[in-house]
């Protein structure tokens, strides 16, 4: 399936720069298959280490996924939600992709 | 050291906007009612709330409870863990100067105590050397750079949020030092609340460093947090 994903805060769309990939995967998995597809293809870990003096712990990211195309409303995953069907959520790109925004940095802390 | 007022059809929210003007003290209302849009409602009469697509209906709510994703907690505010001294949105271009939180539902009395303390109380315990030291030395908040202290014409603001500013960036072993000696002065000047169901409480960012102590991973402690800019 083809999807687009962008790296970043979905509150600041002017930073965001989306790619257009292929996933091999069908949308009747489950959104959380999904979400571990996709950190595997890009690369990217999916928590980021936090640390103050001698602590260290992992926070997850956190995903979007966007509801209409050219409109800031998103689905904000949770746990709740990992076990939906991919073809249960929007496709908002521009060619009917599913949008996709992962948060590794802002609001990590609080 | 804190003002109490409580919660009626007839509160004066102009007394509320007041006391956070001189913003010295939390305020603390009690038998707040616990419903969003009513904290939403109240929030927008003293000024305007930082919108974020993560919070409640992408608007100003924000649940503050533990949390995991892909079982990692989806942030330090959504663990159980004891969270230090802090600024909220230090990274922020524009640091909101006010939080509203909202106790629906507290920890045991013994945990997820909150804990305050107020900008003056640390300035009077610094020497003038040390605060020209925290208003030039600038620190890094992940893509922000601002010193601690911000001297404001004759007064002063505070920035300080050491897991964003270990988190984004090296920092040295003397300056891991420093952040401990401040922590340590910050704790010692500091004094703690335990917040009942249907507390509201309401106080300057830009004044005041809050943070809270750790809980038990199984508990429903759940506070409903706005932040604002004050009209």
């Amino acid at each position: 399936m083809n999807i687009q994903y962008a790296i970043g805060e979905p509150d600041n769309q002017n930073g965001l720069i989306y790619k257009q990939i292929a996933i091999d995967i069908s949308d009747k998995n489950t959104i959380g298959d999904f979400i571990s597809k996709l950190h595997e293809i890009i690369g990217l870990p999916m928590y980021r280490e936090v640390t103050w003096g001698e602590n260290t712990t992992k926070v997850s990211c956190v995903y979007y996924i966007q509801k209409k195309l050219g409109e800031l409303s998103f689905i904000v995953l949770d746990k709740s939600r990992m076990n939906t069907k991919v073809s249960k959520f929007p496709k908002s790109g521009p060619n009917g992709e599913l949008t996709i925004i992962i948060n590794n940095s802002t609001g990590i802390v609080n | 050291m804190l003002t109490k007022l409580k919660y009626t059809e007839e509160l004066n929210v102009q007394e509320v906007y007041h006391q956070l003007q001189l913003g010295e003290q939390p305020i603390l209302i009690k038998n707040f009612p616990l419903d969003d849009l009513y904290l939403e409602n109240f929030v927008l009469q003293l000024g305007e709330p930082v919108i974020e697509a993560r919070n409640i209906r992408g608007k100003s709510v924000f649940n503050v409870e533990v949390s995991k994703q892909n079982n990692f907690f989806r942030s330090i505010a959504n663990s159980n863990i004891e969270f230090p001294l802090h600024t909220d949105c230090a990274d922020f271009k524009e640091i909101p100067n006010c939080i509203a939180l909202l106790c629906v539902q507290p920890a045991t009395e013994t945990q997820g105590t909150s804990r305050f303390t107020s900008l003056s109380a640390i300035l009077e315990k610094l020497s003038p050397i040390e605060i020209k030291l925290l208003t030039q030395k600038q620190w890094l908040f992940r893509n922000k750079q601002r010193p601690i202290l911000q001297q404001e014409e004759i007064s002063y603001s505070i920035c300080y949020d050491r897991i964003t500013m270990e988190t984004f960036a090296e920092v040295s072993k003397e300056d891991i030092n420093l952040l401990h000696k401040l922590d340590a002065l910050f704790n010692n000047v500091s004094f703690t609340l335990f917040l009942e169901q249907s507390d509201l409480i309401l106080f300057r960012n830009d004044l005041l460093l809050h943070g809270r102590s750790g809980f038990d991973l199984d508990s429903r402690r759940l506070l409903k947090r706005v932040r604002l800019y004050l009209k």
